[in-house]
């Protein structure tokens, strides 16, 4: 199975990213018009400002109720005609999927935009078995055209340029060269309807289920979920675990949310509610209906209460609109279908820690991405509790630490903080040593062996010759 | 076929959950009322006992709303005047996929009372519908359902409810009733009463869960929330309208 990551390209990455010219055009376009947005549509909600929270609350009450729900949904679902299969993994979840198009003997699917499929490598696993599968969001049909990978999770193909677009379709699919967003449109609409009605299968994902009614909801602005979940025979859902509601009333709030939180909409163009396959005896709709539910690693969060919290999370794309380093590096640094703040804590999550530690090691903990969250979500939190993770070791994670000559370093500090003599004269001879060596006026610019990675992009200042303490003990008291 | 991991998946769910949780009956109890509250039951007899003037406010703030979204309200006074307009609409525009101009609608009362099938007669326009019948062959008739859709450059529905706030229809999914029909076609046109018209989504999602358990009036198999023509901004972020749905869409009020 292909591997989604590649987390280890993170800093090679944003340097290319950030000397890319345009790409910063088009992050800086994409944040101002989404983030500042998303504010005012949250307070404009008639529960007011305090319904992030509120959500908040929801979620958890959810999450800590996760068997209950998932039971009720399958329940229902079944109840209603439909199929439900839990997959404890990647590999499980695509091999159901592909025993699913054996059986009605599917040639060719069409998809609706789904991170989570993104995560277990579902086209490359369709596509080695001969299935030919269409990504039909606009975004995503032209980064498959194009051999990439998503950069934004609602908007994916944001860091193409309109003539690159143009370029594309007409090599792709001989039509003229435009670069007229509408004329575009309109060519890639008439190609993906003759795939909508040829279609034996759709794939989307699950924006939100309600576990009382046992419908999950899908969204878009396209009207490609929709085409998906509608002309096919036979539909499948991907749904990670956690992303189900308990009842109807926490479905509004929170899609409500969703949709503020995505495009600043008070609610997304299409929302479908699918509760399983339609008799043969309506005009239309698929005849069978598999829902596929993925844990695939989040019952590891789940069980940890530092990143229980993490599961809260409705896929928004919120905190990436207003993360000061996504603005910059652009979603392809993260090497996974997850980026931004979002990102870069799920993906150590899934991937393995040390595997993609650089991408909670990037994020600068302004907190930005916690009041954007539509859910309230304290990203800057489990940042902080990763790094910890790093730096100690956690076997749990089976993460091993970081950096042992840092971490020896750090436990070295620790020690003389809490032993102030030992300290003080720890001080004393290093601000006499380093006269030695660095005569010159000014700050350190480079440190000796294997110090100097920190002289790297930032300088250092000498340790003061008078130590703040005895500064202190000598200045008058302000009477 | 393969192995289904429910029980050991939902175990491992239930023990990531940690051992303080309580057991799962009184959870579910908790977390799934029985009774709807008290603002819920306030908000439906709101909605059950809405003055002729009340209505009309949430025609004008549906109007209102519908605007920015490019989804065109009209009044009209009665079925008939409804008729008038697709008529009006169906000599106006052009098919976008092929020469010919048909329609496809929903088997409906409302729909029927338009009788589009003699109004357009004048202009020779097939008027297509999705009606099945149990008896006759299912498959043969699905086959000709979605040809008939497919074909037509305009698909007429009537609606369950409509939001005023967020300017959405609300379509459940009945018998006789295609889902493609607002979908697939170039042009959606819903047909609707003043008095299905609700004031926000809180109002909507009140009555819908006051619904859900009754069989002939549930939540249906499928359900769909439709506020203005398909549209996406995939390209550098310009708004295009059309992208895979309808490009155009309209919602006829009748006042009557
Ligand atoms: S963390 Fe919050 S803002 Fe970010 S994607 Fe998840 S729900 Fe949206």
């Amino acid at each position: 199975m292909d591997d989604p990551f590649t987390t280890e390209k993170y800093t090679a990455k944003s340097r290319q990213a950030i000397s890319d010219k345009r790409l910063q055009g088009a992050l800086a376009d994409v944040q101002a018009r989404l983030g500042p947005a998303t504010q005012t549509m949250y307070s404009a909600q008639p529960e007011g400002a305090g319904i992030r929270q509120q959500a908040h609350e929801i979620r958890q009450r959810c999450i800590e109720n996760l068997d209950i729900l998932l039971e009720a949904l399958a329940d229902k679902v079944t109840g209603n005609g439909g199929q439900v299969f839990f997959a404890n993994d990647a590999e499980e979840a695509v091999s159901c999927c592909l025993a699913v198009a054996k059986k009605h003997g599917v040639k060719t699917v069409v998809k609706g935009k789904s991170m989570v499929t993104e995560e277990v490598g579902l086209n490359q696993a369709l596509e080695a078995e001969g299935v030919d599968v269409a990504e039909t969001d606009l975004g995503e049909y032209i980064i498959q055209l194009a051999g990439e990978k998503p950069s934004h999770i609602i908007a994916p193909a944001i860091h193409k340029t309109r003539e690159q677009v143009g370029q594309l379709f007409a090599e792709k699919l001989g039509i003229d060269y435009t670069a007229d967003p509408a004329a575009l449109t309109q060519a890639a609409r008439a190609v993906l309807r003759e795939k909508f009605l040829a279609a034996d299968m759709g794939i989307t994902g699950c924006n939100l289920a309600c576990a009382q009614t046992g419908h999950i909801t899908t969204v878009s602005n396209e009207g490609n979920i929709r085409m998906t979940s509608t002309l096919p025979r036979v539909h499948v859902a991907f749904m990670g675990m956690e992303r189900v509601v308990a009842t109807l009333k926490d479905h509004d709030i929170l899609f409500r949310l969703l949709s503020s939180g995505a495009a600043a909409q008070k609610l997304g163009g299409y929302v479908s509610y699918v509760g399983g396959p339609g008799p043969e005896d309506y005009p239309d709709g698929p005849v069978a209906f598999h829902l596929i539910i993925i844990d695939n690693g989040r019952s590891r969060m789940l069980a940890d209460p530092a990143f229980r919290e993490m599961l809260c999370c409705i896929r928004c794309s919120a905190c990436l609109n207003v993360c000061p380093v996504y603005g910059k590096i652009g979603g392809h640094a993260y090497g996974s279908p997850y980026s931004g703040p979002v990102g870069a804590v799920v993906t150590p999550l899934l991937a393995g820690l040390n595997r993609a530690q650089d991408l909670c090691f990037g994020e600068t903990l302004c907190g930005a991405c916690k009041q954007a969250c539509p859910v309230d979500i304290d990203l800057p939190r489990m940042l902080r509790e990763l790094r910890f993770r790093l730096a100690e070791g956690d076997e749990t994670w089976s993460a091993t630490p970081v950096s042992k000559p840092e971490k020896f370093a750090m436990d070295t500090f620790a020690w003389f903080t809490s032993h102030p003599a030992a300290y003080r004269a720890a001080l004393f001879s290093a601000s006499r040593m380093q006269a030695l060596v660095y005569a010159k006026e000014g700050p350190i610019r480079q440190l000796p062996g294997p110090l100097a990675g920190w002289t790297r992009s930032r300088t250092l200042r000498k340790i003061s010759s008078r130590p703040f303490r005895s500064q202190w003990k000598s200045r008058k008291q302000p009477s | 076929m393969i192995q289904n991991h429910r029980a050991s998946f939902i175990n491992r769910v239930r023990q990531s959950l940690g051992p303080d949780i309580g057991p799962a009956d009184v959870r579910r109890a908790r977390i799934f009322p029985e009774t709807s509250e008290k603002v819920s039951q306030n908000l439906l007899q709101a909605v059950q006992s809405r003055a002729p003037k009340e209505r009309e406010t949430l025609l004008a703030m549906l109007m209102d709303q519908a605007g920015p979204l490019h989804l065109h309200v009209t009044p009209v006074a009665d079925p008939a005047e409804a008729a008038q307009q697709i008529a009006a609409l169906v000599r106006q525009k052009n098919p976008e996929w092929g020469e010919k101009k048909s329609l496809i609608r929903w088997s409906h009362p409302l729909l029927d009372a338009l009788d589009l099938e003699s109004v357009l007669a004048d202009q020779h326009i097939p008027v297509h519908t999705t009606a099945m019948d149990s008896q006759a062959d299912l498959q043969g008739q699905r086959q000709l359902i979605r040809e008939n859709t497919v074909a037509s450059f305009m698909g007429i529905t009537a609606a369950d409810y409509c939001v005023a706030d967020t300017a959405t229809i609300v379509m459940k999914t009945h018998p006789h009733q295609g889902r493609a029909v607002s979908l697939v076609p170039s042009v959606h046109v819903a047909v609707i009463t003043i008095d299905q018209i609700l004031t926000n989504l809180t109002e909507l999602y009140a009555v819908l869960d006051d619904e859900k358990n009754t069989p002939e009036n549930g939540l249906t198999h499928h359900m769909v929330f439709i506020s203005g023509p398909s549209k996406t901004a995939d390209i550098e972020l310009t708004m295009v309208h059309g992208a895979h749905g309808p490009k155009e869409m309209h919602i006829f009020v009748i006042r009557a």
